[in-house]
Parts: C-alpha cells; sequence; structure tokens
C-alpha cells in the first residue's frame, strides 16, 4: 500500500512537472499569438530591432495597412469581373482583355507598393538584418500571393 | 525368532521373485499436465515475485525519493523537448501571419 502511494505520488510529480515546464515555456510564445500585433513583436524579434526601429517600423506599417487593403480590395475586384467574363465568355473578347489588364495592372501596382515597402522597412534595420529581411521577402515578391507555407518552405532550403 | 536362513532357499525366493509394474492409464499425459502446470506457475511468478520485490524497494526513503526525483527530471526534460517544438511551429505561424499582413495578394487568397 506504501509502495503504492508512493508510485502514485511520483506518477503526480512526473506529470505535474511537465504540465507546469510545458505551460511556462510556451506562455510568451503563445501570448504573442493571441495578442493583435504579434506579428510585429515577431519581426522585432526575428531581426532584432532596437525600441526606436521598432517604433519606426510599427509606424511604417500602421500607415501601409490601409494602402494594403485598398489594393487588396481592389485586386479582389478586377478578379471578380475577370472570373465572371471568363465564364459568361466563349472566345477572348475586347470586355475580357481590358478585364485582363485591369487585373494586371491592380497586381502589378500591389506588387510596386509591396516593394516600396520592403525596402523602406530593410532600411530602418541594421544592415545584416535588412539584407535577411529583403532575402525573407524576396520569393514573395517574385511570386506574390505565395501561400504561406511554401514561402516558409522555400526559404527553409 | 529365528534368524537362521537358509541361504540358497533365500536366494532361490529372490531369483523367483518378480515384480510387474501395472502403469496407469493416462500416466504420460498426466506427467506432461504437472509439467505445463508448474511451467505456467514459475511464469507467472515474475508479475508477483517483481511486484514484491518493487514494493520492498519502495519502502526504503531512499529509492522513493530516487523514483521522485526520475519522474520530476523525465517531465521537465519531456517538457523541454516538446516546448522547443511547439515554440518553434508557433514562430513559423507568427512569420507566415507577418508575410501575409503586408502582401495584398496573399489576403486575396
Amino acid at each position: 500500500m506504501k509502495a503504492f502511494v508512493i508510485l502514485v505520488i511520483a506518477v503526480l510529480l512526473g506529470v505535474g512537472s511537465y504540465v507546469l515546464c510545458f505551460r511556462s515555456a510556451t506562455a510568451p510564445m503563445n501570448a504573442m499569438l493571441t495578442q493583435p500585433a504579434g506579428e510585429l513583436e515577431w519581426l522585432r524579434r526575428e531581426f532584432r530591432l532596437t525600441d526606436a526601429q521598432f517604433e519606426r517600423i510599427k509606424t511604417m506599417h500602421r500607415d501601409y495597412s490601409p494602402k494594403c487593403d485598398a489594393m487588396c480590395e481592389k485586386i479582389a475586384q478586377t478578379n471578380g469581373r475577370l472570373e465572371a467574363l471568363i465564364g459568361s465568355e466563349k472566345a477572348v473578347t475586347p470586355a475580357l482583355r481590358a478585364a485582363v489588364h485591369d487585373s494586371a495592372v491592380a497586381q502589378e501596382e500591389c506588387r510596386q507598393s509591396l516593394l516600396a515597402h520592403v525596402y523602406a522597412v530593410s532600411a530602418e534595420m541594421s544592415p545584416e538584418q535588412g539584407a535577411r529581411y529583403v532575402a525573407m521577402m524576396k520569393p514573395r515578391l517574385i511570386e506574390q500571393g505565395l501561400h504561406a507555407d511554401a514561402l516558409i518552405a522555400k526559404t527553409a532550403r | 525368532m529365528s534368524t537362521d536362513f537358509n541361504d540358497d532357499e533365500l536366494s532361490q525366493k529372490l531369483r523367483a521373485w518378480r515384480v510387474e509394474p501395472q502403469i496407469p492409464t493416462g500416466f504420460q499425459r498426466d506427467v506432461w499436465q504437472r509439467i505445463a502446470v508448474r511451467q505456467t506457475a514459475r511464469a507467472e511468478a515474475f508479475w508477483p515475485s517483481l511486484t514484491q520485490w518493487f514494493s520492498l524497494r519502495l519502502a526504503r526513503p531512499q529509492y522513493a525519493v530516487a523514483l521522485c526525483a526520475v519522474m520530476l527530471m523525465s517531465g521537465i526534460g519531456l517538457a523541454r523537448v516538446q516546448a522547443q517544438q511547439a515554440n518553434a511551429q508557433t514562430w513559423r505561424m507568427l512569420e507566415s501571419r507577418y508575410t501575409t499582413s503586408v502582401d495584398p495578394l496573399a489576403m486575396t487568397r
């Protein structure tokens, strides 16, 4: 009976220490995931930004967000129009050509804007970190709209 | 009581004495059955003896403390390894969230 009690205590100690240790080790990271601007906190830690650098980049990100949303809206509209025309037309009509052109223009504007933002952000970082940042964003600039997992897999190679 | 034996007569009687044992039916089967039972008993005795050994050891403080220490260290060690993996996955998710937040085309997908 005594041995059984000791065994139970030992198992509880093991399980308890696991749970406590795991939670405390993952709590900071989980907090970043749940907080609203967690991705900016990620940027700060990943690229070792100073407080001043971080504040400036945060401002740039805040200013860029409405432009980003507007472009997102424009791309969604042009793509929507293109999709509708592709469904309704039977051949390449002037309307379809115009829709393709509009979609391409919207995407080009998006790419130019993203490139400008990437360069501006990298300029705020130290040279070494700035180069790393541009290298990280390069696949997304070249193959824009790349799915996140594919992007991370590419940069990992 | 007379203990004079005629040696020749005794020898003759001994020579004439024959023993014819009667082997019961199923004798072989019984022997094998007993062997099987004892073998099973020997195998089953492992766990009771292990439990008894464990109980005796754990009753002593140094073994109880050692077991608790091992469980504690194992829990902490396993937690650290798994936390590392979980944190790495969270880091990748945050990276993905950032890159998506600045790429309008990714947002439309």
